[in-house]
């Protein structure tokens, strides 16, 4: 994350984290190194990852109607969401319907380590969604938020403070991001499901996405 | 290792006051490091915390001797060691008694707030090594985390304990 470091701005740092770390989107990140990098394609292949791992696989390929790319045998594996659903042993609408009985449910020792990883990565390629204008990577958020221990909670509390302010206006004055990170303690359950509220209101999201790649694109260039 | 290694024996003790968050305590209680309480797959926790370790050190090692690729790895390491347990070889501290508190009380529910004393060179400080080297550490930066490898042992003891309630009802001290 070294472009993170370069640049102050923090919604940034989440951006170049998640570029760089996420499983899903690690090779994105090594065209990004290239010199000759086109921020257009970068944008396309974020955007590529983001879904293709957030939604289920498209139907086999027929003749009739051919696949969207990528076709299904083009995929290295299931999308992150269903492989995260998979791992809690749970259902996708389960997660964002009984929350209250969820909450840090990923810390308990009876879900398997794999399920972390795996939400590790969901965590960074929804950061990456937010920052697109998704609002179903907002939802997977605040799922994963719930779910998770205190330091996901607090890290994701902290993104979603940072993405609400600069994209979801309308929803300032209910959720409470600057109350939590003043006091740079992971959240209580009452805020947690606060912000779940707020996000199950599908608030609209605007993409910052295509600036920041270019952004990070400049600085790079600048590292090296 | 963290304080066995190099610059370690050697070096004079630094005495630090340390807080730890936790749901259950007990006087024989280990506390011990996440990846000896839960690993990815069939590994050996011991072996698995001991790679950690071996390589997380290494990582150290190498930042400090100016390798920018070991300092971008190391970046990542603690990113995803604060993330994930099967990763963090590492009996989670804070300086602060706030960050502490909160990690007793997750969930709404009482818990325990250790407070413990040792030696700065047996362990991590994550907000020191990110502060001296720019290494990025989104929110969890903020938790001022001390990391003691392994399991709660010498040079650290646990001094004091107090059980914690949530909605602002007064804590009690259960040890000593």
């Amino acid at each position: 994350v070294r472009v993170g470091s370069v640049n102050p701005d923090e919604m940034f740092g989440y951006f170049a984290w998640a570029v760089e770390q996420s499983n899903s989107t690690r090779p994105v990140a090594l065209y990004l190194t290239s010199p000759d990098t086109n921020d257009g394609v970068a944008v396309a292949l974020l955007r590529r990852a983001i879904v293709t791992n957030l939604y289920a696989a498209p139907p086999p390929y027929s003749y009739e109607q051919p696949p969207d790319y990528p076709a299904t045998n083009e995929r290295a594996s299931k999308p992150l969401t269903e492989q995260y659903t998979e791992a809690i042993g749970g259902v996708a609408v389960g997660l964002f319907d009984n929350q209250r009985m969820q909450f840090g449910a990923d810390a308990e020792q009876s879900v398997p380590a794999y399920a972390e990883d795996v939400a590790y990565h969901l965590m960074l390629t929804c950061f990456l969604g937010v920052l697109d204008g998704n609002s179903d990577a907002f939802r997977w958020l605040t799922a994963l938020m719930v779910r998770g221990g205190p330091n996901r909670q607090l890290t994701i509390s902290r993104f979603l403070g940072l993405a609400t302010d600069e994209l979801i206006r309308p929803f300032r004055g209910d959720v409470p991001d600057s109350d939590i990170v003043s006091r740079w303690v992971p959240p209580d359950s009452g805020t947690v499901f606060q912000w779940v509220a707020a996000a199950s209101t599908n608030p609209s999201l605007e993409s910052v996405l295509p600036s920041m790649v270019v952004e990070y694109i400049s600085l790079l260039r600048n590292i090296s | 290792m963290y304080g066995s290694g190099e610059g370690g024996l050697e070096m004079m003790p630094a005495p630090i006051e340390l807080y730890r968050g936790q749901k259950h305590w007990n006087n024989n209680m280990d506390i011990c490091a996440p990846t000896l309480r839960r690993s990815l797959g069939g590994q050996n926790p011991i072996v698995w915390t001991d790679t950690l370790l071996t390589m997380i050190d290494g990582l150290i090692q190498a930042t400090k001797l100016g390798n920018a690729a070991a300092c971008q790895q190391l970046e990542a390491q603690l990113l995803y060691s604060q993330q994930s347990a099967f990763q963090n070889p590492f009996v989670s501290c804070s300086y602060r008694w706030a960050i502490a508190q909160s990690f007793a009380l997750f969930g709404d529910t009482p818990g325990y707030v250790l407070t413990i004393n040792g030696d700065a060179n047996a362990g991590v400080d994550m907000k020191d090594l990110r502060s001296s080297y720019s290494l990025y550490g989104d929110a969890v930066d903020y938790l001022d985390e001390f990391g003691i490898p392994r399991r709660l042992a010498h040079p650290f003891v646990v001094s004091q304990v107090d059980l914690v309630e949530p909605f602002g009802q007064r804590s009690v001290r259960v040890y000593p």
